[in-house]
């Protein structure tokens, strides 16, 4: 497996983020700039007003917990916290957030049995 | 099957150590779940902590923005601008801003609260030839700010409300207002974010508001005016759209916004306003800014009619 589990988790963090994104502003998930931040008009942001980061925070954990099998949960402080971070940075801090999650039951389960 | 075998792949490219009791809490980081590429990723993270600061604006609605916020390129600037109004044939000088102290926000599960008090001053000095020298508006206002945002199902909404007071040193009236904006945050394209019509070089986004305002003028004052003692009741949508340029239109925003309101137990049955401008912002925090701007309707406090250009500079702080 190329990259080491840092790298895994941010990679797959990005996927999130961008695939998340990029209909939401009307441009491709690849031509999302994550050196760009969410809220502020552009070009140094993509305007995004808190709501709707609220909703991303809730739309990716979901998507993070269905792929990784976690339980990723992005708490309210945290959101607050990284509200104001680049795209890249938020990233970051997401693919933190994954990797230190616990396993669900249901993560625990499809681990279980694809290596049996 | 393949979906559940990208689960567990997945899975398995994170560390064994996140499996076991390592939690993340809300305020502090577990080191020890990382493994592989540490340095890239941080490994404490520092507590929130509810913030608190000192605002000068032009609108109370954006005292809540910090200036660390990236909120903070959107607020409009408290301002001191002399103006040609071709309509009345007259010229004028206007101060027009707000000064608070905002507390928040402050999470509470997935909602979050803040609170606004805060001091307001306009004044609106006309001259115009052959009337008397009481046109003008000289108003000192009081209040604060509460805002919470909650969800309701996927999506979020946004409510803020503000008792204000104001004193007119115009003609000595005084009344109190308590205001309510409700406005739909919506994760959409164009309304959640902004939408772009030509990728990186146009974008539009939408605010949709619905404000409901109940008033009590306690004290009409001594000069003419459309105020009159007693309670009134208005409510009614606002729509503004912002067009942003960048690239080769970098730096140039253009605005528009209408509010229409239907008022009840009061002289006027009711109000609307249109305002639309066209704004160039200097220096990388944009901190100044030139605008030309152009308003119609009613002023939303006094009720008095407007029509006017207005060319002028802004400074925020």
């Amino acid at each position: 497996m190329p990259g080491s589990s840092g790298t895994n988790a941010r990679v797959i963090a990005y996927n999130a983020v961008v695939q998340w994104l990029g209909p939401h502003v009307n441009l491709p998930p690849s031509q999302i700039k994550v050196d760009r931040k969410f809220a502020g008009k552009p070009p140094g942001g993509y305007g995004q007003i808190t709501g709707a980061y609220m909703t991303m925070c809730d739309d990716i954990s979901r998507t993070l917990a269905a792929i990784t099998g976690r339980k990723v949960v992005l708490l309210g402080g945290w959101r607050i916290k990284h509200q104001g971070d680049k795209i890249a940075d938020f990233i970051t801090a997401v693919a933190i957030v994954l990797m230190a999650a616990g396993m669900s039951a249901t993560g625990r389960n499809a681990l279980n049995w694809a290596i049996k | 099957m393949r979906s559940v075998a990208l689960i567990a792949a997945v899975a398995a490219m994170l560390p064994a150590a996140a499996k076991a009791d390592c939690a993340v809490k809300s305020t502090e980081f577990c080191g020890s779940a990382l493994a592989g590429d540490q340095d890239a990723l941080a490994q404490v993270e520092e507590p929130y902590v509810v913030p608190h600061f000192f605002a000068i604006r032009k609108n109370v609605d954006d005292l809540r923005y910090s200036q660390d916020s990236d909120e903070f390129k959107k607020v409009e600037r408290a301002s001191v601008s002399f103006k040609q109004d071709y309509e009345a044939d007259s010229a004028s000088f206007a101060i027009d801003g707000v000064a608070g102290y905002t507390y928040g926000p402050a999470p509470f599960g997935r909602s979050r609260l803040s609170l606004t008090p805060f001091v307001s001053y306009n004044q609106n000095e006309v001259n115009k030839p052959g009337i008397a020298d009481d046109i003008g508006v000289y108003d000192l206002g009081g209040g604060a700010v509460g805002d919470i945002l909650f969800p309701i199902g996927r999506m979020y909404q946004d409510l803020q409300f503000y008792p204000k007071y104001v004193h007119s040193f115009r003609n000595e009236s005084e009344s109190l207002t308590s205001n309510v904006v409700w406005s739909p945050e919506l994760a959409w394209a164009f309304f959640g974010q902004v939408g772009y019509i030509v990728p990186y070089v146009l974008s539009a986004q939408f605010t949709p508001q619905l404000k409901v305002a109940y008033g009590n003028v306690f004290d009409a004052g001594s000069a003419p005016t459309t105020l009159e003692d007693g309670d009134y009741f208005r409510w009614g949508p606002k729509i503004a759209l912002a067009v942003y340029g960048e690239g080769w239109l970098s730096g140039f925003q253009v605005n528009l916004s209408y509010e229409t309101y239907e008022v009840s137990d009061a002289k006027i049955g009711s109000l609307e306003r249109f305002e639309t401008s066209i704004d160039y912002t200097i220096g990388r925090k944009e901190l100044w800014a030139l605008q030309l701007k152009y308003v119609d309707g009613q002023d939303l406090d006094t009720w008095e009619d407007q029509q006017q250009i207005t060319l002028g500079a802004g400074l925020k702080y």
